[in-house]
């Protein structure tokens, strides 16, 4: 009778390191290549454009909805104290950049009159948010 | 001689199973909440009323004028131009002066889409000084008027809007 020689008997569990070293790989690509999103008070689709610059937001960030709505530092401000919000967030330093994150859908009227208005409250730097194409 | 109990030997490895439960969990919660959008910025100078008053009456024979109908439609000066063909002459004229001013003039109902493209194609063809202003179509054909100042055209746009 030929003696068949047993295969030795492997372990069936998975490994369990590879499975660690794999999930700390991820762990760690999400925490350095991602940013975690501000929850957005109101969504906004922002225009395109080629020629934008990453830059960091600004010190006030105002938001213009679709519908006309304004948003001051992701609070709701009513077109009439629009003005005097931003004369006291330019208090002391008129030269903040204020970053202007407008939905594309909106009337370019409308955003022309709140630069308008902060042109006038004394602001000078204004970023206006695009996305790249 | 009092016996004491030997405890039994606890093993010194570390229990794999609770690690992977957190570790997973935190890689959920960053695949979640992480975004990879990146968001740029058009970066936008106002001058000080006094100085843009000023900058309009010396430059307002120089500065560019383009004109954005509700329909869409571009025009630069009094001449209506498709996008390639407004990019090219833009580029010509800038190219002769590179400080040269551009405004954008944008009707009532052109959304903000369409005129931060017009304002694209305006950096891409080496424009710098970019101001923005409403206008107000004087009749139903569009017959840009010449010479409109800057901040004629802000007072009209703050007096519509407050209304």
């Amino acid at each position: 009778m030929v003696d068949i020689p047993r295969y030795k008997q492997t372990t069936r569990e998975p490994g369990m390191m590879p499975m660690i070293n794999v999930v700390l790989l991820l762990l760690t690509f999400f925490l350095v290549a991602g940013s975690i999103e501000k929850f957005e008070v109101l969504h906004v689709e922002l225009p395109v454009a080629k020629n934008g610059k990453m830059l960091a937001d600004g010190q006030v960030v105002v938001v213009l909805g679709a519908q006309r709505e304004i948003l001051v530092n992701d609070e709701f401000i009513a077109p009439s104290v629009f003005l005097t919000t931003i004369q006291e967030q330019l208090q002391g330093n008129p030269n903040k950049i204020i970053t202007l994150r407008a939905d594309q859908r909106l009337p370019a009227t409308f955003m022309i009159y709140v630069m308008n208005q902060i042109k006038a409250a004394g602001g000078t730097n204004i970023s206006l948010i695009t996305t790249p194409f | 001689m009092i016996e004491i109990e030997r405890q039994a030997r606890k093993s010194k490895s570390i229990p794999l199973i609770s690690l992977i439960d957190i570790v997973f969990q935190l890689l959920i919660y960053f695949m979640l909440t992480t975004s990879f959008t990146r968001s740029e910025s058009l970066e936008l100078s106002l001058p000080p009323a006094i100085e843009a008053a000023k900058a309009a009456k010396q430059d307002d024979s120089l500065t560019l004028h383009i004109y954005i109908s509700n329909t869409g439609e571009t025009f630069l000066e009094q001449k209506s131009l498709g996008e390639q063909e407004m990019s090219r002459e833009l580029r010509s004229l800038i190219a002769l002066n590179p400080d040269r001013g551009v405004l954008v003039l944008s009707a009532a109902e052109v959304p903000v889409k369409v005129l931060v493209r017009v304002m694209d194609r305006i950096y891409t063809a080496g424009g710098k000084n970019i101001a923005v202003a409403d206008w107000i179509i004087p009749a139903a054909a569009p017959k840009p008027v010449q010479n409109i100042k800057p901040d004629d055209d802000d007072s009209k746009t703050t007096e519509e809007d407050r209304g």
